[in-house]
């Protein structure tokens, strides 16, 4: 019987491992792998009908609710120029300072990050506005592609985050306190990154020559502050205040966001009506195909714990070792293998189920494991070979670029991310603090 | 052709009819919520029906926007494999996958479309703030998935390729 789980298992995750990788859809192939396993397991073709039972019961769920709202937020920060506009204030307040753009990247990237909550439209966004420029000023590729790839990754951990709700969602897990956990990980984290740039530039003072900006003078510096970055702030406060303060939900506190994000496009009088379209287009496009792949993964863990392969696992796990941080690692470890080979949302999909039991039975604070989790998919977004942020951040790489470049570019930044898995095992507290306060 | 023809035309309204009744989902989730929180902070009591709507706007965001989604290739898709092959390999494992898809929307959609019928005639509601009859649960799943099976099944029919449709930009 011992083997019976495993077997199982194995045909689960193989199988939509398998379909995906040869080009299938991912919504398909949860659900080809689901509705056969509900035909075999379930009855026939009553197992079919509770695919669509579950499908409605997972949906229907108002935790999901930020998920739409949160991107909403970002998109229209993007599209309606905003973004931009915190960015310029940003360059303006730095001085003369070696490796500037390279710690602009880092600081513009946690900003963005808390406004959009979208990893993979961060690096797009930083390297769009930033490698031309680094590249004109001579910064070595390492100089201009590392932070982008590093600073990239930081909107999957700082509130507010799509794939955090998803999270704890999918993982029944509390989503105010999971947004809260990430952010003082996200913060800790982009001050590593800062470390990072400063120690290259330390060691090689010409992979990031130091240049002579436009000089502002301190009044200009202090409208700057106030015209363009305390309103911004002052959203990130709306967001996560309302939340830590007990005043709203996250999905109220998501459409607040909205609100506050179109009442400054409108104060800026940069909001219009062909920005809003195409903010709620892509808002629909991104939630639309990651709710597809929910109704496509409804059964998978009540099919795993039918078919008796969570139990098998879960038994099978904690036979490995009575060390819970070695099973920690070995759980990591799987999740970066997963992270390597497919997109967040199936690789959250398909772990879920199986690890969040078995980090719960070895007495890991669900939250905390959140994080942890969380970070072995921020560093699958750098990891080769189809880390997704490789290749986006490849294609705004200057013409020859090859991917071991960028490969070598993102891997202090994945060292950061090490360090700070490595904080969260020792002091929890950094994930845990600021969620015991709600 | 002309009842062709017509047919065409009325399928696509249908499609792209759907497609704003995802975006019409999404803007709706904004309005009720923010309104829901501003009766509250003004002292009047929210409507109760609130919650249940927006938790019925996730469903239907997600089915009406699905076969827009296949038309443009915008479904998540992993193409490592696939794009390194060309000419007939790929062709073939192309419309393998499209016949699979098909197949696998056209059955989740029977299945949908049975329990929509069962909860027609059982007149049962589903009771979440707000009184709703419980066929409107698996309704859009049934039109979304027959849909999305009539899409791949273009896919599979003609020369498109669903790895090559992509047109929106996505933020994700």
């Amino acid at each position: 019987m011992s083997g019976d789980w495993a077997l199982t298992l194995g045909l689960f995750i193989g199988g939509i491992v398998g379909l995906m990788m040869i080009g299938v859809p991912v919504a398909i192939a949860f659900l080809i792998v689901n509705m056969v396993a509900a035909f075999v397991i379930m009855r026939g073709f009553d197992g079919v009908m509770q695919v669509v039972d579950n499908a409605t019961d997972l949906l229907t769920s108002y935790i999901l609710a930020p998920v739409p709202l949160f991107l909403l937020m970002g998109a229209l920060f993007f599209h309606t120029g905003l973004a931009h506009r915190m960015f310029t204030a940003l360059d303006q307040l730095l001085g003369r300072l070696p490796g500037r753009l390279s710690f602009l990247t880092v600081i513009g990237g946690t900003g963005f990050s808390t406004l959009t909550g979208s990893s993979l439209a961060n690096a797009a966004m930083l390297g769009s506005l930033l490698v031309p420029e680094m590249q004109k000023r001579g910064y070595k590729p390492h100089m201009s592609l590392g932070p982008i790839l590093g600073t990239g990754g930081l909107a999957i951990l700082i509130p507010p985050s799509a794939l955090i709700v998803l999270l704890g969602s999918v993982a029944q897990v509390d989503v105010g306190k999971l947004l809260l956990a990430g952010v003082l990980p996200g913060l800790v984290l982009a001050v590593l990154y800062a470390a990072v740039i400063g120690l290259q530039v330390l060691l090689d003072p010409s992979a990031a020559p130091a240049y002579e900006p436009r000089r502002a003078s301190a009044a200009e510096k202090l409208r700057i502050v106030a015209v363009n970055i305390l309103p911004m702030l002052a959203i990130i406060v709306v967001v996560v205040g309302m939340i830590v303060g007990g005043l709203a939900t996250p999905t109220e506190s998501a459409a607040f966001g909205v609100a506050a994000v179109i009442a400054l496009a409108v104060l800026y009088r940069s909001m219009s009506v062909a920005a809003a379209m195409k903010s709620l287009t892509s808002t629909v496009v991104v939630s639309g195909s990651l709710f597809f792949i929910l109704v496509g993964s409804a059964v998978f863990s009540q099919l795993l714990a039918f078919s008796g392969a969570s139990a098998g696992f879960l038994s099978w796990a904690t036979s490995l070792s009575s060390d819970r941080y070695l099973l920690l690692l070995f759980m990591f470890l799987v999740l970066l293998v997963l992270g390597m080979f497919m997109d967040q949302v199936s690789m959250m999909l398909i772990a879920v189920p199986v690890l969040f039991p078995l980090a719960v039975s070895l007495g890991f604070d669900p939250v905390w494991f959140g994080i942890v989790f969380l970070m072995a998919m921020e560093m699958s977004l750098t990891t080769p070979p189809f880390g997704l942020l490789l290749f986006i951040v490849k294609g705004m790489a200057p013409a020859g670029t090859k991917l071991g470049q960028v490969v070598s570019a993102a891997f202090p930044f994945l060292v950061a991310d090490a360090v700070l898995v490595l904080l969260l095992v020792l002091f929890p507290a950094l994930a845990l603090w600021l969620p015991g306060q709600m | 052709m002309r009842p062709l023809r017509w047919l065409w035309r009325g399928y696509d309204a249908l499609v792209t009819a759907a497609w704003w009744g995802a975006i019409l989902c999404a803007a709706a989730m904004l309005v009720l919520i923010l309104a829901d929180v501003s009766l509250r902070i003004l002292g009047f009591r929210p409507p109760a029906a609130t919650i249940g709507l927006v938790e019925y706007s996730l469903l239907y965001l997600a089915m009406l926007s699905a076969p827009r989604l296949v038309r443009e290739g915008q479904h998540i898709v992993v193409e490592t494999v696939i794009g390194a092959l060309s000419g007939w390999p790929r062709l073939i494992l192309e419309k393998t996958i499209y016949a699979a898809a098909a197949a696998t929307c056209a059955v989740l959609g029977f299945a949908a479309w049975i329990l929509t019928a069962e909860k027609i005639e059982s007149g049962t509601l589903d009771l979440r703030g707000i009184d709703l009859p419980s066929w409107l649960l698996p309704a859009p799943i049934a039109l979304g998935c027959a849909l999305c099976a009539i899409e791949f099944l273009r896919f599979l029919l003609t020369r498109r390729s669903f790895y090559t449709a992509r047109g929106t930009e996505t933020i994700l």
